[in-house]
């Protein structure tokens, strides 16, 4: 009998999640604006990962004779105005102006050279689990590169770098995320738990680290960093150090929910039953606000893009030979560049992109999960 | 009243204490005795220290002494209002940072001013019209804005300008008045130069408040005592701007405090960017070349403008909200 | 018969757009009210008695709309007002909202705004309407906290609404609707948010001034105790519809309809804190797919039949201004 109740009880619980999670689901995907976004996300995480996939050259590979070319125009008509449905590339022959230094490319249209999917080129792994050479798209041949987002100042395919790029600046978000979520959960939770006090004592602390400006401190900490660290210590202690100011956020959303939790009816409900107290927090508690901490992390995100970029790009982030957006932008500081190569700044557009679309997704989710709140 | 000061002040105490050790441990951080290495590199580059020079540098700041004491000696200085010397400039800090002071102020005071005069009556129009044209059109202008970094609006400005007007826009001065006395012609100068750095850092601030003001009013403008100052016969545009809008502009009140510092820090990227003479291109070279008591220094003082700033906010906002007035 | 009333609603309907979909929140609505007559309006949670005083006041939100019906208005010099007919925000609704007709809502924390004092708040309202200054409009809105019962009025006129207690909070509530000497009030559950023991004292003081005034008065609440204290008249709401109207003696004596037999069924028998509607069987139909027919025919215990589900009854006089929408009541072959 005991034991039919509790079973009973659980069901039930379990009923209202899982209830809950579908009203949240029809409620996003309803709105448009965040499904969209979520996609976005998703072909920008798949081009992350499947990166060389993705890049007809390898993005370190320097080719002299492309310092900075232009984008490859995308043919579908020869020169003889043949038309076919295969696009391709001409290749660029390359003058150097002798009045003003500048290197002119101009397109050598009596050699065109089809694209080709899933061709061969360099050589790489794939998730670490297996080699191979296959690319999406490319030329095939060797010395014929396609550049569709033109070349950086050393004749690197600047697509290739940006997607591999992604891997750092899109990950770091996540990362930064995941150690503001625990500190914000761990910090904010105990506060919200034990109310009272301990609770008086952290609400201070936020608030302490809040004051904080931001931007200084972060620039004081990664200057300081020594430089004598590796790549990926680096970009552990970017992380750390972006991390360390944003957890007060989520600490807030989590300490408000679970002080409003208490005492709602199910969960005095779940005590009276004599439930424990962990049992309570992740059975009862947990499923009916994972949604709002889903929407703070996402909309955390962008900050952490946002600030890495900001750092990599002022020289006391990430530096090369890494590859980031922050570290690609930074070579699009100066007037000369911008004005002789502006697709240089085409990092940037990916940050944009990457940054509203975790906006989007974060205000869909809050949202659905709450539609109540503004 | 008096008491909600009282904890405020010492809430303030106990923050710059935390930041003033954070400012430190940022000076500290560099591996190594930075005079010696930063002696050596000068010595390297043929520079001539005198042994003297370095002693007085040793015993200044208490090179030699526990880390506690060399933290005690450098607030107390910094009290006094002695921010420690620079190595790379060869000057005391305070002098450095002064100088520069007064530019950021006026970059930093245009930009707030230009953020509010954009962004509050945008997010009253958009608000009072939720759901129409015009209001997806803010928004969706106001996203992007949210979401471009300020220094990528300033290339592309920057780029803007050059490619299809044809002016460099780096700098606050044309080289002529840049190092020259301040006349009537230095100020219309740099009135010619000041819109660019105010309306790239204005942007972001800009777009993010038009948010918040829209978001504020439409919580408030469902209030009951919309409808009840609306029951009393008072015209609709007389009752919004009476009660909806001043509430919701009472965050912005508050927040007035910091949001002047925090545009002091967040410019410095645009700083670099467009090359302004201000305190943001200071910060980074002295992080970069390890300078370590300007920018420990220099963050101190950021720091301490913040939480000047958060104090008076916290006053301003009692002022304007009766109810924490009389707790 | 010379025309004694005041307001005059007759098939009102009111509409909500929403993101799911049409609200019919009020499907012809009639009532009339007499002037210095005391009319109750009862009907369970969302039945539409708020809508139908916000849409008298055309206070209604953006999303909602008068479809339908007309209000007339007669003002203090017996002047026909078209209310439907005017801009919300015009000139002239606003000569009546105010000076004409106030209102009384329910919360009466959240119906002040927060930021400004009590004083500034009445003021405000005699300052628009009135040809006076600063001085003078202060030195009424004193007057008028005294006549509500707040002491030292002098000190209390700037004081700030959270400094107020609930039920003086209400008292200054009433003051402001009092300002500008209208001649009807409106009064939505003005007593619901209060402690019982207020909530008496409130209800004393809207009587008084009623009578001191000479107002006219639409009282909504669910307490049938209450309006068989308070009002003259009752109007019975049902789904957006009145359903029956009569002197108050007759309705608690000869309740005709089913839906108002089973309120006065619901009223427990101590009177007392209870006082309030009990649930009746059944739940309310939303209000995005109304019955057909009776609206009442999902839940009425005394259904005819078909009849009950083909069309609204017709109203039926069935003592003097005792009237009632109930096929019961109806000769149904002369249909
Ligand atoms: N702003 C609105 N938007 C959509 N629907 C509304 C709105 N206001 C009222 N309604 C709908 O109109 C109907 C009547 O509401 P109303 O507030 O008049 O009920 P009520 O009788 O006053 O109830 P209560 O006793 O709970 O105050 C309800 O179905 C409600 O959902
Ligand atoms: S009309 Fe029919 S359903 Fe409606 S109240 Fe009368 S008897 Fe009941
Ligand atoms: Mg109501």
């Amino acid at each position: 009998m005991e034991n039919n109740n509790q079973e009973n009880e659980n069901y039930e619980s379990e009923l209202y999640a899982a209830s809950q999670k579908e009203l949240i689901w029809r409620r996003f995907k309803k709105h448009k604006l965040a499904m969209t976004a979520g996609i976005v996300l998703i072909i920008m995480y798949s081009l992350a990962i499947f990166a060389p996939f993705f890049s007809p050259q390898d993005p370190y590979q320097r080719r002299v004779s492309y310092k900075e070319a232009p984008p490859h125009e995308l043919h579908f008509q020869d020169a003889e105005g043949n038309f076919s449905l295969r696009p391709m590339v001409y290749p660029y022959t390359k003058e150097v102006d002798m009045e003003t230094f500048e290197d002119i490319y101009t397109e050598d249209t009596a050699n065109p050279t089809p694209i080709k999917f899933f061709v061969e080129g360099f050589e790489y792994e794939v998730l670490g689990l297996f080699e191979t050479d296959i690319h999406l798209f490319g030329t095939g041949e060797e010395d014929v590169p396609v550049f569709i987002f033109g070349a950086d100042s050393l004749g690197r395919d600047l697509f290739a770098r940006i997607i591999h790029g992604a891997r750092i600046s899109l990950s770091i978000g996540l990362i930064g995320v995941a150690v503001s979520l625990f500190l914000g959960i761990l910090i904010g939770g105990i506060g919200g738990y034990f109310g009272g006090k301990i609770d008086l004592f952290i609400q201070r602390m936020i608030e302490l680290v809040r004051s904080i400006p931001q931007l200084p401190l972060w620039m004081g900490l990664s200057a300081a960093l020594p430089s004598s660290w590796s790549a990926i210590q680096i970009y552990l202690a970017i992380t750390i150090i972006l991390s360390l100011m944003s957890w007060t956020s989520l600490a807030r959303v989590v300490r408000g929910r679970f002080l409003s939790l208490r005492e709602e009816e199910f969960v005095i409900a779940a005590r009276l039953m004599g439930r424990s107290p962990l049992e309570i927090i992740f059975i009862h508690m947990l499923p009916s606000f994972l949604s709002h901490i889903i929407a703070s992390l996402t909309l955390a995100i962008p900050g952490m893009i946002l600030g890495e970029t900001a750092l990599s790009f002022l020289g006391i982030g990430l530096q090369a030979p890494v590859i980031s957006w922050g570290v690609l932008l930074q070579k699009a500081q100066n007037l000369y560049t911008i004005a002789n190569a502006p697709w240089m700044m085409l990092p940037g557009l990916f940050v944009i992109i990457t940054v509203l679309a975790f906006n989007f997704l974060g205000d869909g989710i809050r949202d659905a999960a709450d539609p109540y709140s503004k | 009243m008096s008491k909600f000061i009282m904890h405020r002040l010492i809430f303030m105490v106990i923050t710059l204490v935390v930041i003033s050790m954070l400012s430190f441990i940022i000076i500290q951080l560099p591996p190594g005795d930075y005079l010696t290495s930063y002696i050596t590199q000068l010595r390297s580059m043929g520079t001539d220290v005198s042994d003297e020079q370095i002693d007085y540098l040793r015993e200044q700041y208490g090179l030699d002494d526990p880390v506690y004491v060399q933290y005690f000696k450098w607030i107390g200085n910094f009290l006094t209002g002695d921010m420690g010397f620079s190595f790379a400039w060869n000057r005391p800090v305070n002098e450095l940072v002064w100088e520069r002071l007064g530019l950021t102020l006026v970059i930093s005071i245009s930009s707030l001013l230009f953020t509010w005069i954009v962004a509050f009556p945008i997010g009253i129009y958009t608000a009072l019209k939720q759901n129409s044209l015009s209001d997806y059109f803010f928004t969706f202008i106001s996203f992007i804005g949210v979401a471009t970094p300020n220094f990528l609006l300033a290339l592309v400005l920057m780029y803007v300008s050059f490619r299809y007007f044809g002016i460099n826009v780096g700098g606050l001065f044309s080289p002529e008045y840049a190092e020259a006395a301040w006349s009537l012609a230095k100020v219309s100068d740099l009135l010619q130069h000041l819109w660019i750095p105010v309306v790239v850092v204005g942007t972001a601030g800009t777009a993010g408040l038009v948010r918040i003001m829209r978001a504020n009013l439409l919580d408030e403008l469902g209030k009951p005592y919309v409808t009840t100052a609306k029951s009393k016969g008072i015209p609709n545009h007389k009752v919004i701007l009476k009660y909806p809008v001043r509430i919701a502009l009472n965050p912005f009140i508050s927040t007035l405090g910091w949001q002047l510092p925090k545009l002091i820090s967040g410019s410095t990227i645009t700083a670099v960017v467009l090359s302004l003479p201000t305190t943001g291109p200071l910060l980074l070279d002295a992080l970069k070349s390890q300078d370590m008591y300007l920018a420990g220094s220099f963050i101190m003082l950021l720091s301490v403008l913040t939480v000047i700033g958060t104090f008076i906010s916290d006053i301003l906002l009692a002022l304007v909200d009766p109810r924490i007035r009389y707790v | 018969m010379a025309n004694n009333n005041i307001l005059e609603v007759e098939n009102l309907n009111v509409h909500f757009r929403t993101d799911e979909g049409l609200v019919r929140a009020l499907n012809g609505v009639n009532f009339n009210v007499e002037r210095g007559q005391a009319v109750g309006i009862v009907g369970e949670s969302g039945c539409g008695k708020s809508v139908t005083s916000i849409s008298v006041m055309r206070l209604l939100p953006g999303v909602g709309e008068i479809a339908n019906g007309t209000i007339k208005y007669y003002d203090k010099e017996k002047k026909k007002h078209n209310i439907i007919d005017l801009e919300a925000d015009g000139e002239h609704m606003r000569s009546i909202r105010g000076p004409e007709m106030s209102m009384i809502f329910q919360e009466p924390m959240t119906a002040f705004s927060p930021v400004h004092t009590i004083g500034n708040q009445i003021m405000e309202k005699l300052l628009y309407h009135e040809d006076i200054d600063k001085s003078e409009a202060r030195r009424k809105t004193i007057e008028l906290l005294n006549k509500v019962g707040i002491s030292k009025p002098e000190q209390r006129i700037d004081e700030y609404p959270f400094q107020y207690s609930g039920g003086m909070r209400q008292r200054a509530m009433i003051a402001m609707g009092l300002a500008c000497e209208p001649q009807l009030l409106i009064a939505d559950e003005p007593t619901t948010a209060l402690d019982v023991t207020i909530q008496a004292q409130v209800l004393k003081l809207i009587k008084e001034m009623q009578e001191d005034y000479n107002l006219s008065l639409i009282l909504i609440t669910h307490d049938l105790g209450v309006i068989a204290h308070m009002v003259d008249y009752v109007n019975v709401m049902y789904l957006g519809r009145v359903v029956e109207s009569g002197p108050v003696e007759e309705i608690f004596d000869n309740p005709a309809h089913p839906y108002t037999q089973d309120l006065l069924k619901s009223i427990p028998k101590m009177t007392g804190n209870e006082g309030k509607l009990a649930s009746i069987e059944g739940s309310v139909p939303d209000a995005y797919s109304l019955p057909a027919g009776c609206p009442f025919h999902t839940r009425c215990r005394k259904k005819i039949g078909e009849v009950c589900e083909s069309a609204f009854p017709r109203t039926q006089e069935i003592s003097e201004n005792h009237y009632v929408n109930c096929y019961l009541h109806q000769d149904l072959g002369d249909k």
